[in-house]
């Protein structure tokens, strides 16, 4: 197995979708060794067919999973160091907004089941169709569709100022 | 705006079209490269020094330094043994070292430390003046720790954190800094001590190409009540008498944590000028609170202990520096007490870097708040250890609040003892009303003693003790079977021995009772399991030994029979 290639080639589909989740370098960084490492199990056990899709799956699970522990372990408010993000400095309120958009969706996402949370991570992150999705959870092509209803939901439950925090408060927390 | 639907859609496309980092760097791609080696049978986490710093590591660093100290600071008390001249003419010859330089490597595996087995490295530079004091750099997995500097003149410990712009300062009292400079980092010190432990000479051999003579102890006493098995080697070159490198292995915690130091880099007499003993603290530094070295006295074990219950609902197991570490990690694992004293509402109204800074701040206040007692009991407890208290504790079965159930329980003098009790009161007991009641606790409710070459334990600590030495003395013995392996294949063509039989006699060594399975290669997979302890039934566990020359206790079968089946 190449995996100089495999590393070179779809290494970086696997930092957009960590890092899209994860929000930070170094977690991100955490998680890209965490699903080769996995990968490398994984090639052992059976034949990968395609290759970007699974390092996707393994990406979105493992990002989310980190998110969650890291959530869970923390004791501070902010559950993402924005010293790494980019610099958007040129709208502050823009960028304000954004990251308090994209804290709380990450925050919310935690909360849900994993297998909703995939899901809905591939389809809307990884533009993966309900065929490809239930292919890659190894789930019915039907039961896509159900769980991806029931993410939307709960995220736009979830999403509202106050429900967001007593979830948040109530699982990461408690 | 309140749509909640049109917030979800916001919040998805703020995700989808955030700005991404340009990745994986090459660095990156290297790392996973040398973990994806075919060789490694096991998947493990990434390595952290990947990750930039962050305050939650300068905590966790925190607690590896603490328990760092704790271990190479407790080696102090020793049997008087052997002494070898040559030893002792190195002793003699350190001892005159005005300045001493040194670098120390520290990698830790298992619990409390880490969360996972990804080892931790901790490694540091370390300068000591007779004249201007001790000056200690620490990195943790090639992360920017902290510059520690002992300053006698002023009594003070300044701790500063470059990464984060703070310091921290620590008043001592004549006795601390006395007990600092005797215990901590001195490599003449840790000479001293292994002249006075019962060691032996490994012979002659060459280190980065400089003969040394190598001296090994794994005397019992060595470990000073922290570890349950150490092994010291110190090397000697042979030209100058001078230390080159000292290696150690402990393992702690029930086997669950182990460490594996490394000392060398060592000068003798350098040129330092004061300015090196200054800390460099420029006008952006903050000042955090004043901290107050860890007592080691009865109420602050019993605040330690206090500050545990708080924090884990129960009395620690054991008074481990390790142990304690363990059970206040797993609590902070398993969201209790620590997490549930967070309220958002605090933040309200600050910036984010305010916020930032408040958390940050918060939490390292909250590390120490909850790490000093704990230190504190746990040195409190190594005290007793070492200075032969016959101290036993009972936290295994004492229910918190159980007025009538001793808990910790030392001696005063021949007849007396201190108690600490189940409520944590604390009362005076002769011999016999200890005894009296402690008679009436259940067998399997006696204490494990630490130290039990100096402890009046009852039969149960002697055979428990006896088994933990036994198997430690296994593990050494078993390691002198890999060395003389590798010995043998350097001899003979590269190739392993045949059977056990060939390296039966050297070294002390004993086969009996052991499994040998030949590697086939020459080269044989790290993780290839050479040797182990036979068995019929499955008891605690087995030491088994890898064809890269290190020892394992494996607990369970399982484990056992998945490493035997690669």
């Amino acid at each position: 197995m190449d995996w100089q290639k495999i590393i070179t080639e779809y290494g970086p589909i696997v930092w957009k979708t960590a890092y899209r989740l994860l929000g930070n370098e170094a977690d991100t960084s955490d998680c890209f060794q965490d699903v080769f490492l996995n990968a490398v199990q994984l090639s052992r056990q059976e034949t990968v067919r395609h290759w970007p899709a699974l390092l996707n799956r393994l990406a979105t699970h493992k990002a989310i999973d980190l998110l969650r522990r890291r959530i869970q372990a923390s004791k501070a408010a902010m559950p993402m160091d924005c010293n790494d993000c980019p610099d958007m400095s040129f709208n502050p309120v823009q960028t304000a907004w954004t990251h308090e958009l994209s804290d709380r969706l990450r925050l919310a996402l935690v909360t849900l089941p994993d297998l909703e949370a995939q899901a809905f991570c591939l389809q809307t992150f990884n533009d993966l169709n309900y065929r490809q999705i239930a292919a890659q959870l190894q789930v019915q092509t039907g039961y896509v569709g159900v769980l991806i209803s029931r993410a939307r939901e709960k995220l736009q439950r979830l999403l509202s100022s106050a429900a967001v925090k007593e979830e948040f408060r109530s699982k990461a927390y408690e | 705006m309140n749509n909640p639907n049109d917030k979800l859609n916001q919040a998805i496309d703020a995700l989808r079209t955030m700005p991404i980092p340009q990745g994986p760097s090459h660095e990156l791609i290297r790392q996973t490269l040398n973990r994806m080696d075919p060789t490694q049978t096991q998947i493990t986490t990434p390595v952290a020094g990947t990750r930039r710093f962050s305050m939650k590591r300068m905590i966790k660093f925190a607690v590896a330094a603490c328990v760092i100290f704790a271990v190479i600071g407790g080696i102090s008390i020793f049997d008087k043994g052997t002494t070898g001249i040559a030893l002792a003419d190195v002793v003699q010859r350190v001892q005159q070292a005005r300045v001493i330089f040194y670098k120390m490597q520290v990698t830790t595996t298992g619990q409390p430390l880490t969360a996972s087995n990804a080892p931790m490295n901790i490694s540091g530079a370390v300068w000591i003046s007779n004249d201007y004091g001790m000056k200690m750099e620490m990195d943790m997995n090639d992360q920017p720790g902290s510059i520690t500097y002992l300053l006698p003149a002023q009594k003070k410990l300044v701790s500063v954190m470059p990464a984060m712009k703070k310091y921290m300062e620590v008043d001592l009292n004549d006795d601390l800094l006395s007990r600092i400079k005797q215990q901590n980092q001195d490599p003449r010190e840790w000479v001293q001590k292994m002249v006075d432990s019962q060691y032996k000479s490994l012979g002659k051999s060459t280190l980065d190409g400089i003969e040394v003579e190598g001296f090994e102890s794994t005397d019992p006493a060595l470990a000073g009540g922290v570890a349950e098995t150490i092994v010291v080697r110190l090397w000697v070159d042979t030209q100058t008498g001078y230390p080159v490198q000292m290696d150690m292995d402990m393992d702690m915690n029930e086997g669950k944590t182990k460490m594996h130091s490394v000392v060398n880099h060592f000068q003798w007499n350098l040129d330092v000028d004061a300015a090196t003993f200054l800390p460099q603290i420029t006008d952006d530094y903050t000042v955090l609170p004043k901290m107050q070295m860890p007592k080691m006295d009865e109420q602050s074990a019993v605040a330690g202990l206090k500050v545990y219950l708080e924090l884990t609902g129960s009395y620690p197991e054991t008074l481990s520096m390790t142990g304690l570490s363990d059970g206040i990690q797993k609590a902070s694992r398993d969201g209790t007490a620590m997490q549930k004293k967070f309220d958002p509402a605090q933040y309200e109204g600050l910036t984010k870097e305010e916020a930032m800074k408040k958390a940050q701040d918060q939490a390292l206040q909250k590390s120490m708040d909850i790490m000093m007692p704990i230190q504190s009991l746990a040195m409190f407890y190594m005290t007793l250890v070492q200075d032969q208290k016959d101290p036993a504790y009972y936290g295994k079965v004492v229910t918190p609040g159980d007025a009538q159930s001793i808990l910790l329980r030392w001696k005063t003098n021949d007849t007396n003892y201190r108690v600490i009790m189940g409520d944590l009161s604390v009362v005076d007991m002769s011999s016999e009303q200890l005894q009296q009641i402690e008679s009436q606790m259940p067998a399997q409710e006696q204490p494990v003693p630490e130290d039990s070459s100096r402890s009046i334990a009852p039969l149960e600590d002697a055979a428990r003790y006896g088994q933990l030495q036994s198997r430690g003395q296994s593990m050494v013995n078993i390691k002198k079977m890999l060395l003389a392996c590798f010995k043998y294949a350097s001899t003979n063509n590269n190739q392993w021995p045949q059977t056990l039989e060939s390296i039966a006699g050297q070294d002390d060594i004993k086969i009996e009772g052991h499994i040998y399975i030949q590697p086939k290669n020459t080269v044989p997979p790290q993780t290839n399991v050479v040797i182990y302890e036979s068995y019929q039934a499955w008891g605690e566990g087995i030491n088994v030994g890898f064809a890269d020359g290190h020892v394992e206790f494996i607990a369970k079968e399982a484990d056992f029979l998945k490493l035997l089946s690669q």
